[in-house]
């Protein structure tokens, strides 16, 4: 008979204690859905590997600090999170790998080649063009099912924000996707409320 | 107020509709729009597309965590589980979690001294797999991260450049470390920790991997100046890379570099004999540009850039 699995809160606790194999442990159960987020976020492999081993070695050494208010999913994403942000703004102030320069429009050709591509490769690259802070948003929320209050404690935003990013982004990527192509008439006339705040 | 769908009354912009699908909006402005969008049958068109877009994020394949970073991370756990003082479990860590809008990192780790960190691990963590990797995704600059995620696996051509001179090192004495510790002590304490590969030279060369090089990365530049680190001498940290014109030359190998480094030293890097050359840009984040031992040798010997820590 096996030895019943280990919470995560456990195994972080018995990494605090000096278990030795604990930390691993919670790092192969989540690790996938880390690199994804790391990955959507930096849209650059060894971005993201580089943004998952800083973020890991935070975690390792500040376990201790973890409380319970938060599961702890939601701790190392939030840890991981500030790791790509950290090469966001490093890309800033010196653009070692340029971000994709393409704006939101939606030339002819562009909704033909997305048309004849796959659908889950047309959503990348779509996600791709959007800013990092819709782009965090969206996949914590709308890929990775976080609910916009964890997803606000990942981001350290207002859920307000993380839906208004959301929202905004999701708006983008139906232009970028071609679903507004057909639609009956011409787009919109009666202005919209004031918009909330959009960047970080 | 809520008011009644006209016959021609003029759609909400696309950007209300999303929040009205979100729930952005709320009272009055919630209200005002969704009475249009439920006469209307565009703005039910352009719901049913957002709704559309929902569905297309969930269905997304979680992109597979490549083979080699697999490998890389439980290197740095290994490594992790070994290393003493600088990457053990510190109750007193800054909370990683907490926003830095300022500091380049928030890895504590990077403000560890350099006599501390230097005595973190042995130089067993570098996965070359993972370093000709980088190497290779490095030349795909115009391909998509879906692409290159792809691609990368098959790329492993070193990243390379002719170096334009050639040179030898010099002479001179060491100089003090960080946290009281002299270059040839703390040399000789990572040589005792080094197991991998044994000394080829005197004097001994410390020896760092991706973890330890980034844990001292922010001090280095500080603790070895290259005013005295390019002191010319059989004991220089820099080694041969000494000689300006050599190192100058090296420099300026490294593809998308054409600053002057802030200093540089003779190290082994995965047991491998390789020199660290430390770049500061403009907002003061070190850059570590770790190189072949060739690099510089001579003219004809392209150097190889075997990793790039930040």
């Amino acid at each position: 008979m096996t030895a019943p699995e280990r919470s995560d809160a456990e195994l972080l606790r018995a990494h605090a204690d000096g278990d030795m194999r604990a930390f691993e442990e919670l790092v192969r159960r989540h690790r996938d859905r880390l690199w994804a987020v790391a990955l959507r976020t930096l849209r650059e492999p060894e971005e993201a590997a580089d943004a998952l081993q800083d973020a890991l070695i935070s975690a390792y050494r500040a376990a201790g600090t973890f409380r319970a208010e938060s599961a702890v999913t939601t701790w190392l994403h939030r840890i991981v999170v500030n790791a790509c942000l950290d090469r966001v703004r490093r890309r800033q102030v010196r653009p070692t790998v340029p971000l994709p320069d393409e704006g939101p429009g939606e030339p002819a050709d562009r909704r033909d080649r997305i048309a004849e591509r796959d659908t889950a490769l047309a959503v990348e690259e779509a996600l791709g063009q959007l800013g990092v802070d819709q782009r965090m948003a969206i996949t914590l929320v709308d890929i990775e099912g976080y609910s916009v209050a964890d997803a606000a404690q990942i981001l350290g935003v207002a859920e307000g924000t993380v839906k208004s990013r959301c929202a905004r982004g999701r708006a983008k990527l139906a232009v970028l996707l071609g679903d507004l192509r057909n639609l009956e008439e011409p787009a919109a006339v009666i202005p919209g409320p004031s918009t909330r705040e959009e960047g970080r | 107020m809520t008011a009644a769908p006209r016959p021609r009354e003029p759609h909400p912009a696309l950007d209300t509709l999303a929040d009205l699908d979100a729930g952005v909006l709320e009272g009055a402005d919630a209200e005002r729009v969704a009475a249009h969008v439920g006469g209307c049958a565009r703005c039910g068109q352009v719901m049913a597309a957002l709704d559309g877009v929902r569905a297309d994020l969930r269905a997304l394949p979680a992109p597979p965590i490549p083979a080699t970073v697999v490998t890389r991370l439980d290197a740095l756990l290994a490594d992790l589980r070994t290393a003493p003082d600088p990457t053990a479990p510190d109750p007193t860590a800054p909370d990683p979690t907490a926003p830095n809008p300022t500091a380049p990192n928030p890895a504590p780790d990077r403000t560890a001294p350099v006599a501390a960190a230097a005595k973190a691990t042995a130089s067993r963590v570098v996965d070359l797999d993972a370093v000709r990797e980088r190497r290779g995704r490095r030349l795909m600059t115009a391909i998509g991260a879906a692409a290159a995620a792809v691609a990368l696996v098959a790329a492993g051509a070193a990243i390379t450049s002719l170096v334009r001179a050639g040179g030898t090192g010099g002479d001179s004495s060491a100089i003090g470390g960080a946290g009281g510790a002299t270059y040839q002590e703390e040399s000789a304490r990572q040589q005792e920790d080094a197991t991998a590969v044994p000394a080829p030279a005197s004097p001994p060369l410390p020896s760092y991997d991706r973890t330890t090089l980034r844990a001292v990365l922010p001090t280095l530049a500080k603790a070895y100046p290259l005013a005295k680190t390019a002191q010319p001498g059989p004991e220089s940290p820099a080694g041969p890379m000494a000689d300006a014109a050599l190192r100058t030359a090296c420099a300026r190998s490294i593809p998308g570099v054409s600053e002057d480094p802030r200093t540089v030293l003779q190290v082994r890097y995965g047991g491998q004999p390789a020199y660290v050359f430390v770049f500061v840009d403009g907002a003061g984040v070190p850059t570590a540009y770790v190189v072949g031992d060739q690099c510089g040798r001579a003219a004809a010997v392209p150097a190889t850039v075997l990793d790039v820590v930040r």
